[in-house]
């Protein structure tokens, strides 16, 4: 019986000794690591993030405006290119271009460094459009709404667009800016007029006026009051010596930039090119009609017709379609960029 | 070779217990006088072998875990590099920015230290819009190693053409970059709360040669490896105390032990069983499972010597009366006993309390079934009895009542204890027409 508990106890210790080993065998390769290498998961994508915080907005927009200063001062159109692009480069350089001669800038071009909103995107793809509105300026002229586009990844944003919001007008709402907002394409559906049929229709409206066809879509502005005023006070003196005048307008939707509104409209800005063109009657010299047109025109050698470029930015906000819905110009720029005689 | 043993032993054990049957027939079964002279092979076994074994463990455990929280600690710092060639821009992945901590220092060193290289964060959709015109890059997607980055090429994706050279922006201008930093040579970029989002873009130049980038985390939180050995060598140390204890002693021997504190929860059961047959009345399929018990426990008493069975007869009575007893429902019943039989007073409630084992039971059943049917219905008229009944106790009843007692318990050892069962479920039974006949002569 003691031997075989001797050869039991025996046999106890060898197995002892196996799984002791074994043990530390297990064991030991636990023993001095770092732990388990973590591996990196993207983030779960639960809803879309904007494209920029309103830091780096204010940030770009601090450097555009900087920038234009630094050029403003300058009186030279050439620092522009670096900030601007589309009808807000060409309305600005026909800015300077005046104020090199008047000395000063184009009180309607002062732009306010604050804002009271912010419109990101949260779009992956470029372009990318933010849309910021401004504060009044120092002497109560009315919010400037911004529209800064970066065109592609290897691009900077650029001042693409600015318009003078009309007094008392009640802008569309948008997402908060830490949400984003969505930006809005050319054919948006659902609204009263797809983005690029706003544009052109309004731009029928700026020339047809109140016999446009589509004069009920949109509500009465203060561009279309101010242009139709200015046509009718020319008119009476072209009358006089059997002129003629006509205005074209003509909408670009290629510069138009679209953001979705937080009611599910659109807000455009878009460019409309125009051409004023008048011609006095009974061998009569046509003038310019204004001082800015006479310093483009830099000229005393007038012929009986007068061909004025403009260059106009409008910013509509095309509700959803609806009983009554109309659309409604909220802001506008408008600047002659070019005179010439023929 | 634990499993082992408890398997051998009590094989070892039993072949014992049966050589010591055959050896000695007129032996207890439970073998205590062996196991006083000296413990058994499975006990020798136990504490010799196996406890050693679990104490061993238990200390290397312990040992591992001292370790683990020294000399093997994880370091918080974790440095890991790999080294690119042959490429402009190289992208982290999203999430391997934050992968160990929110803050990440970023290095990169070129080969030569003419380069100008430059380091960026960016969010992740910048980034792939970035480098999307570019034909290929490299990825760091995560860590190989706790010493190296795992890098893989990048896909183009073709989507974004090139932009013409008059807008196009240099790396470092870039509006995307919330983060830039530039210089020749080294360039270290710190990346302090990093979003999930947030990824970083290594320009190394058009030129492309190589460089080795680093990255560093400083973790907030270190895995800790130390408290699971502490954990299991507890659990080891408190097997090995049970080895050395409960699990060395004969398996039938513990076994034994369980069976007598099942036999402690019968009598507690029984106990419980019969509170709620006075209280809910007869209650027959209850009552069939205590009956049983007691009968199994009567009969194992039966087997063994006769003061066990003479103690386990004063108990059951004991037990039993005085929480089934309702005192209104006792005055009503003596009221009517006395009203039938003047010669028996409520001198059955002292007398049960006593012993009496035939009578008590029999009226104790009755009762609660009274009590239970009836002593709401009652409790106004037994309340106007109270006084009288419990004070009207003269000093010749109390002499009759102590001799009728002594009687008694000269008659109750004679009879069984199965008899006292019998006789209690009988009046348990039949308590209903017992109490029937009283309403009946009330």
């Amino acid at each position: 019986m003691s031997k075989r508990m001797h050869g039991l106890m025996r046999h106890g210790w060898v197995k002892l000794g196996a799984t002791a080993a074994a043990a530390l065998a297990l064991v030991l390769p636990l023993a001095a690591c770092e732990g388990q290498l973590p591996t990196a998961e993207a983030p779960a994508a639960s809803q879309p993030s904007p494209d920029l915080t309103e830091a780096q907005e204010k940030k770009i927009r601090t450097k555009i405006l900087e920038t234009l200063d630094e050029a403003d001062a300058a009186k030279s159109a050439d620092g522009y290119k670096a900030v601007m692009a589309g009808p807000q480069l060409e309305i600005r350089a026909s800015q300077v271009t005046i104020a090199q001669k008047s000395g000063s800038m184009n009180k309607y071009a002062t732009i306010p460094k604050d804002v009271s909103q912010v419109v990101i995107p949260t779009d992956d793809g470029w372009p990318r459009s933010v849309f910021t509105i401004t504060t009044t300026t120092e002497d109560q002229q009315s919010q400037r709404l911004l529209v800064l586009n970066q065109n592609s990844a290897r691009e900077n944003y650029k001042l693409v667009a600015m318009a003078r919001l009309f007094d008392g007008v009640s802008m569309p709402k948008f997402e908060i800016p830490t949400h984003g907002s969505q930006m809005g394409t050319a054919k948006d559906t659902g609204l009263v007029a797809t983005p690029t049929d706003a544009l052109t229709q309004y731009a029928d409206v700026l020339q047809n006026g109140s016999s446009s066809q589509y004069a009920s879509t949109f509500t009465d502005d203060m561009l279309r009051q101010r242009i139709a005023s200015l046509t009718s006070t020319v008119q009476e003196g072209i009358a006089r010596n059997n002129g003629t005048q006509q205005q074209t307008f003509t909408a670009v939707p290629d510069q138009m930039w679209v953001m979705r509104t937080a009611d599910g409209g659109d807000l455009v800005v878009g460019r409309i090119d125009s051409t004023w063109t008048r011609q006095a009657g009974d061998g009569r010299e046509s003038q310019p009609a204004s001082d800015d047109e006479r310093i483009l025109y830099n000229s005393d050698h007038y012929t009986s017709i007068m061909k004025v470029t403009y260059v106009n930015v409008v910013a509509l906000y095309v509700p959803q379609s609806g009983d009554g819905a109309q659309i409604t110009a909220v802001g506008a720029d408008r600047q002659p960029v070019k005179v010439e005689a023929l | 070779m634990n499993p082992n043993q408890d398997v051998i032993d009590p094989l070892e054990n039993r072949a014992e217990g049966q050589e010591s049957g055959a050896g000695n027939p007129g032996e207890n079964k439970d073998g205590e006088p062996k196991r006083a002279a000296r413990p058994t092979r499975h006990a020798m076994i136990m504490r010799g072998i196996v406890t050693p074994i679990f104490g061993l463990l238990a200390v290397a455990a312990v040992a591992l875990g001292i370790l683990n929280a020294t000399m093997w600690k994880p370091s918080s710092i974790i440095n890991a590099s790999a080294t690119i060639s042959g490429t402009q821009y190289v992208v982290t992945d999203p999430g391997v920015l934050p992968l160990l901590d929110r803050n990440a220092t970023l290095n990169v060193k070129p080969s030569s230290s003419s380069m100008q290289v430059c380091v960026a964060l960016g969010t992740s959709k910048d980034v792939a819009g970035w480098v999307a015109s570019e034909s290929s890059y490299q990825r760091i997607t995560g860590l190989a190693s706790w010493t190296s980055l795992a890098t893989q090429q990048g896909k183009a994706t073709g989507a974004a053409s090139e932009a013409s050279d008059d807008n196009a922006v240099a790396f470092k201008d870039s509006d995307m970059w919330s983060q830039v930093k530039c210089g020749k040579g080294e360039v270290t970029l710190t990346s302090t709360k990093t979003a999930d989002s947030t990824v970083a873009i290594v320009d190394l130049g058009k030129d492309a040669s190589s460089a080795e980038i680093s990255m560093r985390w400083v973790r907030s939180q270190v895995p800790d490896f130390a408290m699971p050995f502490y954990l299991s060598g507890g659990l080891l140390a408190v097997v090995a105390v049970l080895c050395a204890s409960v699990f060395a002693m004969p398996p039938h021997k513990r076994r034994k032990r369980m069976v007598e504190g099942k036999a402690v929860i019968h009598t507690d059961l029984s106990f419980a069983e019969r509170v709620e047959q006075g209280l809910v009345g007869t209650k027959l399929p209850e009552s069939v499972p205590a009956r049983k018990r007691r009968r199994h426990a009567a009969h194992r008493r039966g087997a063994k010597n006769e003061p066990e069975l003479e103690s386990e007869q004063i108990e059951t009575p004991v037990i039993v009366d005085p929480a089934a007893r309702n005192m209104v429902a006792d005055q009503q019943a003596q009221q009517s006993e006395q009203s039938e039989q003047s010669a028996q007073p409520e001198h059955d409630v002292f007398e049960a309390a006593e012993s009496g084992a035939e009578t008590g039971t029999q009226l104790g059943g009755a009762d609660g079934a009274h009590s239970a049917g009836h002593s709401y219905g009652h409790s106004g008229r037994a309340g106007s009895f109270d006084d009288q009944a419990t004070s009207v106790i003269t000093p010749d009843e109390l002499q009759a009542y102590f001799s009728r007692l002594a009687r008694e318990v000269q008659d109750g050892q004679s009879t069984g204890p199965d008899d006292a069962d019998m006789v209690d479920n009988v009046g348990t039974g039949s308590s209903d027409t017992h109490v029937d006949q009283q309403e009946e002569g009330k």
